[in-house]
């Protein structure tokens, strides 16, 4: 399959360096502390936040700081083949368990967990429909999700994907282009203030002059994202005061 | 209505019914009921110690575990345990065992219809046999409406399988109402109405034995001591 | 002297918290909800048909803070011996915490469980659709159409969003072209633009209601107004009035000779607006 024309525009004819339509919105759900929906092209996140509350296990409390749990959940009906109910799949899934973890291991730095000893911070993530990239939008989604719950944190936390096709370095796989065999899918997540980076992920092949390309490319979208995230944020924000203020 | 069916039953009869209570040696109480050939067995457990997961401080926790005949459990199963929860939380007096655990266990013996009205009859047994303290004694009653719109009481499973509609009804002993309903099927609100105080004499009925089965028990009880 | 008294004044929240049915009761003798619905109101209602495109068909429906998707996805599977020509349709429930803090995470719990099975038998034995239109070829292959209701945000009332979404999705769902090769065995399937919608014989919705002492009725309860409620009745209706299913679960024994005609009477307005609002919906084609 031919996923770069000859024009230079890809399968869903963006352009190389061009991401995906972004839609996202702080606050949608009632009863979690903070929540968030993350549309990022095809693929759609819905985050909630609770917390900082009772850890539900007494075994997983720390004395001193805030303990962070994330669950991500594939709705059945999410990607093209239904996921499979069966128990062994579904809580064994190695998959969505491991996406969990790294989830959780990014936002470990930038929550300032010490401010809320022996509590539990849970973050849902729910993923409706699936067109690639789900690391990047449960990560992005999470962000939002967390602002709106008023956790204490050093910076946002943005995510974005990028890779090579041909000689192009592309940004923001979708689901054709990430599950083509060639197409190298690097997913980075960085705090925009201080450029450092939290989540580096890569799982194919690259040739090693080209990451730099890659690397740059990435941290161009993760910028991207961060002004519409940040704008999101204040206009939520906002919203709020002219509610209150009214 | 002189439907004669499968089993040379009337209409409005009910199958024969039996309880034997105090089968099981381990449990606080249990008890057996047939609308023969459906028979459920039911052990009760409690009022006993909690998981503080479940603790609840203000009443007692009902869990209901139910199995079928054959076959492992799945969700048909998890309905009828809701179903029976849901009742028994509102008749058993749960204030009265704070942060403990009641648990029913119900294990069908031979399902030949009408398996969820005997499931309800056989917990109310078993209950009573553990002493455990209710508001009210609750009794069940089944019927299905057949394709020619006969009402037929405590239906085998043929009749359920063939009929346009099939109803349980739940209720107390002073026949205030109905506890639980589930009517399924296509039918009128006149049928439904029919269907509601047949189900009603029938548990009228079914409560006359249940007293009937414990009054001969005490009785065999003063007996031997 | 008397000591200066002063009245205990409990804000509204903490009033709910300590005695939630004398709460209730204050404002059911008024004829109003503490949410500033009238008691036999329903809240606001909204369908959303085939948002989900990786699914065959979908429905998001929006109850007052209850929100569910339903998506369905058709895939192949072999029939039943006993019956060859028919498929299948599998609803499920899932409560996943996302909705609500009281779901834990983890295998589904009884109310997912015992409200997927509801929607089970109301399909089934309520005759919605005939099965045998999900026939590919006979002994072969048939349709198997998985309905998985997710809920976003829990309210209570699971039960009528829950089987609006699935009548929503089943109405507006196109099933794909499949041809059966007699050689290998093998389907395959093309979702083109002459992909059949399904035949649906009875559209039927639900409206649950709960009781509360002197046979008071408040449509549409919210989760704090299911758990103090004498008990719960879902009645559901075909379009035509006719009834398909009355289920109650309580703590308090109901007698229905006295409610059932306005019962009946509200589920029946209930059925005709979201009939209408499920045939207004259409998805442009």
């Amino acid at each position: 399959m031919e996923l770069l024309s000859p024009e230079g525009l890809r399968i869903d004819g963006r352009r190389a360096n061009e991401l995906r339509r972004i839609t996202c919105k702080p606050s949608v759900l009632k009863n979690a502390d903070g929540s968030a929906y993350f549309e990022q092209g095809n693929t759609k996140v819905l985050a909630a936040v609770y917390g900082p509350r009772q850890p539900q296990l007494k075994s997983q409390t720390a004395h001193d700081r805030a303990v962070i749990r994330v669950e991500f959940n594939v709705a059945p009906f999410s990607s093209s083949e239904r996921k499979k109910r069966s128990r062994f799949e579904k809580y064994g899934n190695l998959r969505i368990l491991e996406i969990a973890t790294s989830i959780k291991q990014t936002f470990e730095p930038v929550i300032i967990s010490t401010v809320y000893p022996r509590s539990e911070i849970a973050i849902y993530l729910h993923l409706l429909q699936d067109d690639g990239g789900n690391i990047q939008t449960c990560i992005n989604a999470a962000t939002l999700a967390l602002i709106d719950a008023g956790i204490a944190m050093t910076d946002y936390v943005c995510a974005c994907s990028a890779g090579y096709i041909d000689e192009t370095p592309v940004l923001d796989l979708n689901h054709i282009e990430e599950s083509s065999y060639e197409t190298p899918d690097l997913t980075m997540a960085v705090m925009p203030r201080s450029e450092k980076i939290l989540l580096l992920q890569m799982e194919s092949r690259l040739q090693i002059g080209r990451l730099e390309d890659t690397l740059a490319l990435a941290k161009a979208g993760c910028g991207q994202i961060h002004e519409l995230m940040d704008k999101a944020v204040r206009d939520n924000t906002l919203d709020l005061v002219h509610k209150y203020t009214n | 209505m002189a439907a004669t069916r499968r089993d040379h039953r009337d209409a409005a009869q009910i199958r024969p019914l039996e309880i034997v209570q105090g089968v099981l040696h381990r449990a606080d109480g249990s008890a057996q009921f047939d609308h023969a050939p459906t028979a459920v067995l039911c052990g009760v457990y409690g009022p006993t110690e909690i998981k503080i997961r479940d603790e609840k401080v203000d009443r007692a926790t009902l869990e209901v575990n139910y199995k079928p005949a054959i076959g492992s459990s799945n969700t048909k199963d998890r309905w009828i345990e809701y179903s029976l929860r849901r009742v028994f939380e509102g008749v058993i007096l749960t204030a009265l065992h704070p942060s403990t655990l009641i648990q029913l266990n119900l294990q069908v013996v031979s399902d030949h219809g009408s398996v969820l009205a005997t499931a309800f009859n056989s917990a109310t047994m078993a209950l009573m046999d553990a002493g455990v303290p209710m508001r009210t004694v609750v009794a069940s009653v089944s019927c299905a409406i057949d394709q020619a719109g006969n009402v037929l009481m405590d239906p085998d499973e043929e009749e359920e399988k063939n009929a346009t509609s099939c109803h349980v009804f739940v209720f107390d002993a002073e026949m205030k109402g109905a506890l639980f309903t589930d009517s399924l099927g296509n039918y009128t609100p006149t049928q439904f109405e029919h269907c509601y105080q047949s189900c009603k004499a029938g548990a009228a009925k079914v409560i006359h034995f249940m007293r009937a089965a414990v009054e001969a028990k005490l009785t065999r009880q003063t007996q031997q001591s | 002297m008397a000591p200066d008294i002063k009245p205990v004044v409990l804000s509204a929240a903490a009033f709910e918290k300590i005695a939630p049915e004398e709460f209730y009761k204050r404002f059911v003798q008024n004829n109003v909800r503490p949410d500033g619905r009238s008691l036999e109101r329903f809240r606001p209602t909204s369908l959303q048909i085939n948002s989900v495109t990786t699914a065959n068909g979908s429905a998001v429906v929006r109850l007052g803070n209850t929100m569910v998707v339903c998506g369905i996805k058709a895939e192949v599977a072999e029939p039943r011996a006993d019956a060859p020509n028919l498929g299948y349709i599998v609803p499920n429930v899932e409560l996943a915490p996302i909705c609500s803090p009281q779901f834990k995470a983890g295998p589904p719990g009884e109310l997912s469980q015992a409200i997927g099975h509801q929607l089970n038998r109301i399909l089934d034995l309520g005759k919605v659709l005939k099965l045998d239109q999900l026939c590919i070829e006979e002994h072969q292959a048939v349709w198997c159409l998985y309905a998985d209701v997710t809920c976003l945000t829990y309210e209570g009332n699971i039960l009528d969003a829950a089987l609006l979404a699935l009548m929503a999705a089943l109405t507006h769902m196109r099933l794909p072209q499949a041809t059966l090769n007699e050689d290998t065995g093998v389907v395959t399937t093309s979702l083109t633009d002459d992909s059949t919608p399904l035949v649906i014989d009875r559209p039927v919705y639900a409206a649950t209601f709960a009781m509360f002492p002197d046979q008071v009725l408040l449509a549409d309860p919210t989760d704090t107004e299911e758990a103090i409620a004498e008990a719960l009745v879902s009645v559901v209706l075909d379009d035509q009035g006719r009834q398909c299913c009355i289920w109650t679960h309580g703590t308090q024994p109901q007698d229905y000779t006295r409610c059932t005609e306005r019962l009946l009477t509200l589920a029946q307005q209930r059925t005709t607006t979201l009939q209408s609002l499920v045939t207004a919906n259409a998805p442009q084609s």
